[in-house]
């Protein structure tokens, strides 16, 4: 890498995004070092998988940092049919795990295509609505909705609600950040929650989806099934009070009674061993990378620099707030991961890269005089 | 896109991240910090599991200390809603092949008692040693299914005084709401009936619980504290055990053997023997019964519904749930009334030819010829009754018979206790309708004189009222319970006789009533068969009481030894045709075992006896004989249209349908 461009890296991200993988690491090896039928009897079994994933993701991240990232724009359809062959492919040599077929094996390694597919989708969707003369009208927005109706449906079909949902998310902060009216996106919204929610929910959504979204409303009403998750997750949040019950002892989260506490539900185990001061600590650090992305978009050269930075940016508000939501009973199960923190390697790598672009954006604001 | 439409978009997407993390950030700190407390007091309750640990039931002791009622430690079959797994079904189909019990009642069971998921939910009680073995071999297969070892009630003698301790059972929806504050559960056993029910908050105890930390599968992790159960207390009982026993094997033996004699119908009774001096119930037993170590498991519906059905109700206690008209043996009290009132002297004579003026006819037919009172009672002769009867008239007899504690339950310490009727004219006016009923007809005090017409008492009413001709004349109230005692020993309460009457009678008089009682075990006495050759001198009176619905019932008193009483003694079978003839056959046995005759001593007596009933049975006077009179008796020709003290025939008082002929025998 260049040095003059090394010296424009946005440290303050890398390190904010370091530091949440730390978290992560240490409530992942938290959730995971005494449940042996987990774990396969190595403690520090997800903690070194995870490590692994991470070290992968900064060499994916090192890899894309050298390029200039308008390589990608240019590489943009087909970085996007890539997404969709393996969105396509997932579906029929996927193995089905949870009643989902999310995962496409290759060899030894196993991937979750989705959250490449997000990158993808950043990436394409950016270069393509920076080529749009205007999108003020319904018929200008409508090859974008297409771009990302596909992947989605795509996803929807594996079945992952959650994560087909996080397009949603992606889509409206860049149609929003590349000109798209306000009162157009929230017609689109109105339309998805009256009419595309009510007839997915009857039509779609398999039955035990429709009990974690009638279960969001009213936890208690089967305590013992559905509703135990919520339950559960709660007491472990609230149970940590202001100073939690110390790393490596909170209860909810060492004896199970939290269910996929390495994964979704890894922020209750945060919350119960460190107290709302940890919370306030990961929070203060995704507030910070957050708001150092703004930044980034503040600086940027260029509109397709904007928008990928704003995909990303979407992207991760999105998880946050709806994995966090609903580990704390203000948004439904859905069944996606916290960036950095909760444990898989593909998302993990995913974002990791998508910091990358992030960076790569900063680097790269000024022309370079050569 | 111009730099001030990029720093209004930028502007935006600052105010929903700053929007959307202070919310999150609101709700952690009322979850974290405001609700913090009630959360951390949650995840306690998650993970520590108080596994209740049932304490033993207070024990029944006999009244020389000997255990009659105990605990014994049992398995019990139960599951542990929270330690189910997805595959619960599964489960259910498995555990139901090993138990016994449908899986569709297994789940029923599970989901009544969804709301407590961590109290165990009881299947199968006192399960065998194979069903807890096979249930231990595939343990794997079954999470959620735990063997719980805890004590269960015992009775150690089976059928035995089963009306009064009565039995134990789930406790019921109406139950665990009355009691829930005194710290009853839904998987709590109470009793049901008897004194176990009665007692029920003496004998149950404080269950106590272990504290055990679990994981999220239920599993047991490690005990953080140990709350030892405290029994529950025991009840120092008035039963002699071997009086009882006694009392049991007599009845059963009898009721056995009159299914070939010539009452089959006679298959149920009761003997109950009291203390004369203090009214403690040194026996009480009732046929048919039941075991209530059946109950112990969990009786099966198949099982219960029949004995519901049985004819002869084996939950119902004969002793004080059945009023009967006592027959013969109401003539004691009579007696009393006519020589209280004066209207009968020892010397008085009477003249017995099987009928009296009015067509009421004695048991004997061909009658008993000349008569005194001591000779009256000793034959049990009507025709001195009748004549008694009308001499004393019924305000009088009413007055004597209550005095002697009839008409009102005795008090004793069970609940459902009859009490019994003693009819006269208030009664006629309450309980009939039309005018001409409501006349009291001397012919009625005639019944009543001899123990028949609307007249009812229960065995225990007749024990208690003939203990006090036994002991100078007080009422004593029966009871059965001496003591309630602390598993330490401790006394906490103490019962003592309670005197509820006293009869206004003369000692010379209650002297006559026991001479005539002696003399009725005495050769020629209607009760000598039963009783000859007994080493211990009994004082007894047989009755045989009409019964519209079948046989006559025969009813059987004493008190021994007579020369000074200690016991009272009331035998009485349903349907069993004679009191000399059946009924007191059963409390020589009983009598026998209180006074410890021994067994080969008491086989020659008895021997004896029989020849002696053959040898009476030559002489005329003979329990088989009398036996048969009321057979003989046509039921149909009781009215003599001539006699003018006789109701009219339209009458509708049930009393009246067998009123006619009062045929009793000794």
């Amino acid at each position: 890498m260049e040095r003059r461009l090394v010296k424009y890296i946005d440290w303050g991200i890398l390190g904010g995004v370091l530091a949440l993988i730390g978290i992560g690491l240490v409530a992942i090896f938290s959730a995971t070092h005494s449940n042996m039928a987990l774990n396969q009897g190595d403690s520090f079994y997800f903690l070194k998988k995870q490590l692994f994933a991470a070290c992968i993701g900064l060499g994916l991240g090192y890899f894309l940092l050298n390029l200039d990232h308008r390589t990608l724009g240019r590489l943009a359809w087909p970085i996007y049919y890539l997404s969709l062959a393996l969105l396509g492919a997932v579906l029929i040599f996927g193995r089905e795990v949870n009643g989902a077929k999310s995962w496409l094996y290759i060899g030894p390694m196993a991937m979750q295509v989705a959250e490449l597919a997000k990158l993808g989708v950043i990436i394409s969707l950016a270069q393509y609505l920076s080529q749009k003369e205007e999108l003020d009208t319904w018929p200008s927005l409508f090859g974008a909705l297409v771009m990302v109706g596909i992947p989605m449906l795509l996803i929807l079909l594996q079945p992952d609600f959650g994560t087909a949902m996080v397009f949603v998310g992606i889509a409206f902060g860049m149609l929003y950040m590349a000109g798209a009216r306000p009162a157009h996106l929230a017609i689109l919204a109105a339309i998805g929650i009256f009419v595309v929610l009510p007839l997915g929910y009857f039509f779609i959504l398999k039955p035990y989806q429709k009990m974690r979204l009638l279960i969001f409303l009213n936890p208690y009403q089967d305590a013992r099934g559905y509703g135990y998750n919520i339950i559960q997750s709660m007491i472990a949040v609230g149970s940590g009070r202001l100073f939690g019950e110390g790393i490596l002892q909170g209860r909810q989260g060492q004896l199970n009674f939290l269910p996929e506490h390495h994964t979704d539900f890894i922020f209750p185990v945060i919350a119960e061993e460190s107290g709302f001061i940890g919370c306030l600590l990961v929070l203060g650090l995704f507030f910070y990378v957050l708001w150092r992305i703004l930044h980034v978009i503040s600086e940027a050269r260029d509109l397709y620099s904007i928008l990928i930075c704003t995909g990303v940016f979407s992207m991760f508000l999105f998880h946050i707030l709806v994995n966090i939501g609903m580990t704390i009973g203000i948004m439904p199960i859905t069944g996606i991961p916290l960036p950095f923190i909760s444990y898989g390697g593909s998302s993990l790598m995913a974002n990791l890269m998508c910091v990358a672009l992030v960076l790569n954006v900063h680097m790269r604001r000024q022309k370079i005089l050569f | 896109m111009t730099n001030k439409q990029l720093e209004t978009r930028l502007k935006v997407f600052a105010y929903v991240l700053v929007g959307i993390f202070f919310i999150i950030l609101a709700r952690l700190w009322y979850m974290q910090i405001i609700r913090g407390e009630h959360y951390s007091t949650l995840a306690e309750g998650n993970r520590i599991r108080r596994i209740p640990v049932t304490a033993p039931r207070g024990i029944f002791y006999d009244r020389n200390g000997e255990p009659l009622v105990s605990s014994r430690l049992s398995f019990t079959v139960s599951i542990l809603p929270t330690a189910l797994t997805e595959n619960r079904e599964e489960v259910y189909e498995e555990l139901a092949e090993i138990i016994g019990i449908s899986s569709s009642e297994i789940k029923q069971e599970v989901e009544k008692s969804a709301n407590r998921p961590f109290e165990p939910v009881r299947l199968l009680r006192d399960a065998s040693p194979e069903i807890v073995t096979k249930i231990e071999e595939r343990r794997l297969d079954l999470p959620g299914v735990i063997v719980e070892e805890m004590p269960v009630r015992n009775y150690i003698y089976g059928e035995f005084a089963s009306h009064l301790f009565g039995y134990l059972g789930k406790i019921s929806e109406e139950e665990l709401v009355q009691w829930r504050d005194e710290g009853y559960r839904m998987t709590d056993v109470v009793g049901k009936t008897g004194l176990e029910r009665v007692y029920e908050k003496y004998l149950k105890g404080q269950d106590g619980g272990e504290q055990v930390e679990v994981d999220a599968a239920g599993r047991p992790i490690s005990l953080l504290g140990f709350a030892n159960p405290v029994p529950g207390n025991d009840l120092l009982l008035t039963i002699d055990h071997k009086v009882q026993l006694a009392a049991e094997e007599a009845l059963d033996q009898q009721l056995e053997a009159m299914a070939k004699s010539k009452y089959p119908n006679a298959k149920a009774g009761s003997v109950v023997v009291l203390d004369v001096e203090t009214g403690q119930v040194l026996a009480m037993a009732s046929k048919p019964g039941y075991d209530p170590n059946s109950f112990v498991g969990g009786i099966s519906s198949k099982e219960l519904e029949e004995m519901l059905k049985n004819p002869y109700h084996p939950f119902t206690s004969r002793v004080l749930r059945v009023a009967e008209p006592p027959g013969s043996i109401f003539k004691l009290i009579t007696a009393t009334a006519a020589l209280e009132t004066g209207k009968v002297t020892l010397h008085d004579r009477f003249y017995c030819t099987g009928k009296d003026r009015y067509g009421k006819r004695c048991w004997r037919h061909s009658g008993h010829g000349q008569q005194t009172l001591l000779e009256g009672i000793k034959n049990s002769c009507n025709i001195v009754f009748y004549e008694l009867g009308r001499r004393v008239g019924i305000d009088e007899l009413a007055r004597y018979a209550r005095m002697y504690g009839l008409g009102k339950p005795t008090g004793f310490e069970l609940p459902g206790e009859r009490a019994g009727l003693v009819p006269d004219r208030q009664w006629k006016r309450e309980n009939f309708k039309r005018a001409d009923n409501q006349i009291w007809y001397e012919a009625e005090t005639m019944d009543v004189a001899i123990g028949q017409g609307a007249l009812q008492t229960t065995p225990l009413q007749m024990a208690s009222a003939i203990a006090a001709i036994g002991n100078g004349g007080t009422i004593y109230r029966p009871y059965v319970v001496q003591k309630v005692l602390s598993p330490e020993g401790e006394e906490l309460k103490s019962f003592q006789p309670v005197a509820t009457g006293q009869l206004q009678v003369s000692p010379d008089t209650l002297a006559v009533l026991r001479q005539g009682m002696q003399d009725v075990t005495d050769p020629g006495g209607t009760a000598y068969g039963a009783f000859a050759g007994f080493p211990v001198a009994v004082g007894g009176k047989t009755g045989t009481a009409q019964n519209s619905q079948g046989d006559d019932h025969a009813w059987f008193v004493a008190l021994a030894p007579i020369e000074d009483p200690e016991v009272a003694i009331v035998v009485f079978i349903e349907q069993g045709g004679s009191g000399g003839g059946f009924a007191a056959p059963v409390a020589r046995k009983v009598l026998a075992s209180y006074f410890n005759v021994e067994q080969k001593e008491e086989q020659a007596a008895q021997k004896a006896s029989s020849q002696g009933a053959e040898n009476e049975s030559d002489g005329g006077q003979t329990p088989s004989q009398e036996q048969s009179a009321p057979e003989e008796e046509p039921q149909a020709q009781e009215l003599p249209s001539d006699v003018p003290a006789l109701p009219p025939s339209n009458n509708t008082s049930p009393e009246e349908q067998e009123e006619a002929e009062q045929l009793d025998e000794g």
